[in-house]
């Protein structure tokens, strides 16, 4: 009753004064910093946080907050709409909502896209609310030799997600863990692959690559062959169906506790939390067939995991004052700017505040879904642009992504070149989503062996020995087994006796 | 669900490459791969400075490199068991397609590798969204193409100033 | 024309230069340049400065992130520009003192290529040990360090962190022995100094102040001349016994080189002016840093003292590229 009555006092304490104006606002530039390529939620929240300096501190989180959810949920707009993740947390979404809306089903995609969403979002605030202390303490086991081992278990998993060809799948992600590879390395700084070039010792960036090989590689597909007409959607319904969730509410439970858990998770953010429910999703799903091709249940895990994951990142913010995501890095250095001090101490000089901020999640959950309802239409006209039109805006908002976060022309020239590889691999058929999760995993694969390697003194015992580490080292095993094709239908034919 | 099991308009996307198509792929990835493990190799091992040779820099990489070379071979042997080098896939694509993609490709590099940076970013927008949309709608034929050009001409134009206007005003970002 | 007339014109044409200077921004947006990705110091430190100059001023300032090689890419793109008014930088003090030694080739030089403006913020570095290590002050934990050589690991932000080479010191004036371990960032480390993997760290005052109110890391001493307000019951590292030894960070604007003395003097005025209001001076104090607002000679001699004592570490640490 304790914590209802705090969770009361929350909403009393947030609603006020203009608060469903703010929200309103926020939500809404959030979700167009999302959908436009490039930007992404990260840099919405630290926008926000200049253009929030005058408010009081609550009006201010309230304000970041609502960015924060809605750009991650506005980055699947374009994922579906377009084939082009509007931040990398939407990647994921691309592989079946793209194919949906080619099917004339843009409508309901962004239908399951939005009540995903709401779910994971609510998901993750509920664990948040419950039980932030002890997620936060069990996020604190994950040093660097666990980290390794998430993302070869990352790594290991992905290979399901190349849908037809394996061995190109596997391909596209070595190539995608080598260019993880790139620039400085983390205990010498040596600088791998530079050739002497100081922007390439920086390393190739996420963001300039992702929107290449998504982007420039989508409006060059787009633009050969003959136009494709405009398919009606006659057949599309823009409200979200009940059904979809009753059919797939296990979905939605394991992405919601995949997000919500991978977000707490120093180091991890909202792309991991796509990847990986969807990842699970396909793997427990009756019709992995459908995965890649326009499946409802991934589209839904996808989205579902990425939003879970945005209250799973606070819930470290709040409890131990380390940040689960990049964008919470910014929330969190923007609380302290307010002068409310997250952190370990929280609990004892401010046990209010945590309830607070559950019921500022929940309020932009709500407006989250407010717009998912009223934007659809509006944004199903995109799809009546002409692609002659639509394409060259798309492109040149491409440019301002890739270029937008750290000023670099370098990074426009990244972008060029991943695109036209990207454009070229794709025409081999050769799948874009295990090149990115390389890129993604692969970062955190090679630092955190080197670092893991350094703090034991080259001794590999620990990555085996330290107790989650050997969970999570049987895990990997198990998964890697899993995906040997004879070994999977033994197990699949004992479930199937059990 | 029946509307989702409907076959895909777009099976033909996912037609496979050709035998011949997969050699290629295969040759150059091997190379690569190749070439990322004797970069690797080169690569200082720093075995003084940390007392193992396990925090070598090019360990990392040079495995990567040694995977991609063995799954180029399964590529390239899986190639040759399709037949070989002497099964060319259907010619992808016609002249016109051939021709749009060197369009779109050709147009791309010049706005964002040449103007981008050196004409102001609205001017240089501007410019290759008018550029792109008369080229692309020049096709559709005489009638109307006047109309069609300067509606490219203002669509640039509302381009070039929104992309401004939103992102430097706005979200307060630098444009190129 | 009458004597008064003329005298009027001789005096307006002797004014004529002293208005320029009274009004010298140009008419463009100034912009203030961050050498990292936006939500770190600097950028708070940018931001918190645009909004008030702006108010200030009625002049725009735009902040602008131009991130690459430790902050070198934004250096040498300043060092480039006009010495106007209209590009402003904030410039790490790893970047005004410790890269240059570390790499072999900047591209800028910190006292040459700048006009100093001031040092804005300075943040004391808090040399914190897992709970696990036994040790309660500094002597017990050299004592500790000495008869475990090599044993240890300490974190820190990054090679070439104030945190990495204020340990370096640390080890050089001690006389102990253990491992750097590098991390992405403070935070990161900071994770594995509480899980336990490392052993102790020099970091960042606001990065590890709650982990030590909550008991999960022992703050052993504060690198910075006084003791901070945060934790006023812990010494500073000269109080235990360390003469002379100070670590920190600090962020200091700089404008291009060859600035008219009247103009950079202005720019001086208004940014201490901003930096001092009690407003930002809080705001800033809440994410761990003091506001130092100094004067111009004040900047180039804390670049030139840092230097001299850092080139000195890497000398012996044996980190220098070349």
């Amino acid at each position: 009753m304790d914590a209802l009555n705090n969770l009361a006092g929350g909403f009393a304490h947030v609603l006020g004064g203009g608060a469903i104006f703010h929200a309103l606002w926020a939500t809404l530039i959030g979700i167009i910093i999302g959908a436009l390529p490039g930007l992404t939620a990260t840099m919405g929240v630290a926008l926000l946080t200049t253009l929030t300096f005058g408010m009081g501190p609550d009006k201010a989180m309230l304000v970041l907050i609502c960015v924060y959810v809605g750009a991650i949920y506005g980055g699947s707009r374009s994922a579906i709409l377009l084939n082009i993740p509007g931040t990398p947390a939407s990647a994921a979404s691309t592989l079946d909502g793209f194919p949906l809306a080619r099917q004339g089903l843009a409508g309901r995609a962004m239908g399951i896209s939005t009540t995903g969403s709401w779910f994971g979002t609510l998901f993750g605030t509920l664990i948040l609310a419950l039980f932030a202390p002890s997620f936060g303490e069990f996020a604190l086991q994950f040093g660097s030799y666990e980290m390794f081992w998430v993302a070869l278990f990352g790594i290991v998993i992905a290979g399901s997600l190349s849908g037809g060809d394996a061995l190109k799948g596997y391909i596209a992600g070595f190539i995608g863990l080598f260019v993880a590879t790139i620039g400085q390395e983390t205990n010498h700084a040596y600088p791998r692959f530079a050739f002497g070039n100081g922007d390439l010792a920086g390393g190739l960036g996420l963001l300039p690559v992702l929107v290449g090989v998504f982007g420039v590689a989508e409006v060059l597909s787009a633009m050969r062959g003959p136009a494709v007409k405009a398919v009606s959607s006659k057949i599309d319904s823009v409200i979200p169906r009940i059904r979809d969730v009753t059919q797939y509410w296990k979905t939605i439970l394991r992405s919601g506790a995949l997000g919500t858990f991978i977000g707490a998770m120093p180091g991890l953010g909202e792309d991991i939390a796509a990847w990986t429910s969807y990842a699970a999703a396909k793997r427990a799903s009756k019709e992995r067939e459908k995965y890649g091709k326009g499946s409802i249940e991934g589209l839904m895990a996808a989205e579902t995991g990425e939003s879970a994951c945005v209250p799973g990142a606070i819930i470290p913010v709040l409890t131990l004052a380390v940040p689960g995501s990049a964008p919470a890095a910014v929330l969190m250095a923007a609380m302290m700017i307010h002068g409310l001090n997250p952190g370990p101490m929280l609990a004892i000089t401010a046990p209010e505040f945590i309830y607070q901020i559950v019921a500022m999640l929940v309020v932009a959950d709500m407006v989250k879904m407010f717009y998912g309802l009223v934007l659809v239409r509006p944004l199903l006209w995109i799809l009546l642009i002409p692609r002659s039109r639509l394409m060259p805006i798309v492109f040149v908002l491409c440019t301002v992504g890739a270029f937008a976060i750290t000023s670099r022309l370098f990074d426009i020239w990244v972008m060029l070149g991943a695109g036209l590889l990207g454009f070229v691999l794709r025409e081999f058929r050769f799948p874009m989503a295990p090149l990115v999760l390389g890129i993604v995993l692969g970062d955190l694969l090679d630092k955190n062996l080197l670092r893991g390697l350094v703090l034991s003194g080259g001794d590999l015992t620990p990555f085996f020995t330290r107790p989650i580490s050997m969970g999570l080292c049987a895990l990997t095993l198990l998964a890697a087994a899993w995906s040997i094709p004879g070994l999977s239908g033994i197990f699949r034919r004992k479930r199937a006796v059990a | 669900m029946s509307d989702v099991d409907a076959a895909s308009p777009f099976d033909g996307e996912k037609a496979p490459t050709s035998p011949r198509a997969d050699l290629i792929t295969a040759a150059v990835l091997f190379a690569l791969g190749v070439a990322i493990v004797a970069q690797a190799w080169q690569m200082p091992r720093f075995i003084e400075q940390s007392g193992t040779g396990l925090t070598a820099p090019g360990i990392v990489p040079g495995f990567y490199g040694a995977v991609l070379s063995l799954l180029s071979v399964a590529l390239g042997l899986r190639a040759i068991g399709r037949g070989g080098w002497v099964v060319r896939g259907a010619a992808t694509g016609n002249a016109a397609d051939r021709r749009q993609l060197t369009t779109a490709a050709a147009l791309g590099l010049v706005y964002a590798g040449g103007m981008v940076g050196r004409v102001p970013f609205w001017l240089a927008s501007a410019l290759f969204v008018f550029a792109f949309t008369s080229a692309f709608e020049w096709d559709l034929g005489k009638q109307g193409r006047v109309r069609r050009i300067i509606e490219a001409a203002l669509i640039g134009i509302g381009t070039g100033v929104a992309v401004m206007l939103v992102f430097e005003k706005l979200f307060l970002l630098r444009l190129p | 024309m009458n004597r008064r007339s003329l005298l009027f014109a001789a005096a307006s044409l002797g004014v004529a230069p002293a208005v320029r200077a009274q009004s010298p921004w140009p008419t463009r947006p100034t912009t203030i340049v961050v050498p990292y990705v936006p939500g770190g110091p600097s950028d708070i430190l940018a931001r918190t400065l645009a909004q008030q100059l702006n108010a200030r001023l009625g002049q725009p300032f735009v902040v602008e992130n131009r991130t690459g090689a430790n902050g070198a890419v934004a250096a040498q793109y300043v060092a480039r520009q006009p010495a106007d008014g209209a590009t402003l930088f904030i410039a790490a003090s790893g970047i005004m003192t410790i890269n240059p030694l570390l790499l072999a080739r900047a591209g800028y030089d910190p006292i040459g290529d700048f006009t100093p403006i001031t040092v804005a913020i300075s943040a004391s570095n808090l040399m914190v040990v897992n709970p696990s290590v036994p040790a309660n002050n500094l002597q017990e934990l050299i004592a500790w360090l000495r008869a475990n050589p090599d044993k240890a690991s300490y974190g820190s932000s990054g090679i070439g962190s104030s945190e990495h080479l204020g340990m370096e010191l640390f080890k050089q004036v001690t006389g102990t022995e253990m491992t750097h371990v590098p991390y992405p960032g403070g935070g990161a480390a900071t994770t594995d100094l509480v899980g336990g993997t490392l052993q102790l760290a020099l970091l960042n005052m606001a990065t590890v102040v709650p982990q030590v109110q909550a008991g999960r890391l022992r703050a052993i001493a504060v690198g910075g001349r006084t003791r901070h307000p945060l934790l006023p019951e812990v010494p500073t590292m000269v109080e235990a016994g360390l003469p002379d030894f100070t670590s920190g960070s600090w962020h200091s604007i700089v404008a291009p080189r060859g600035m008219a003395e009247p103009l950079a003097t202005r720019i001086h005025d208004a940014v201490t002016a901003a930096l001092r209001t009690p407003d930002v001076a809080q705001r800033l104090a809440a994410t761990g840093f003091l506001v130092e607002a100094s004067s111009r000679d004040g900047l180039t001699t804390t670049i030139e003292t840092e230097t001299a004592r850092w080139r000195d570490v890497v000398r012996r640490a044996g980190l220098a590229a070349g």
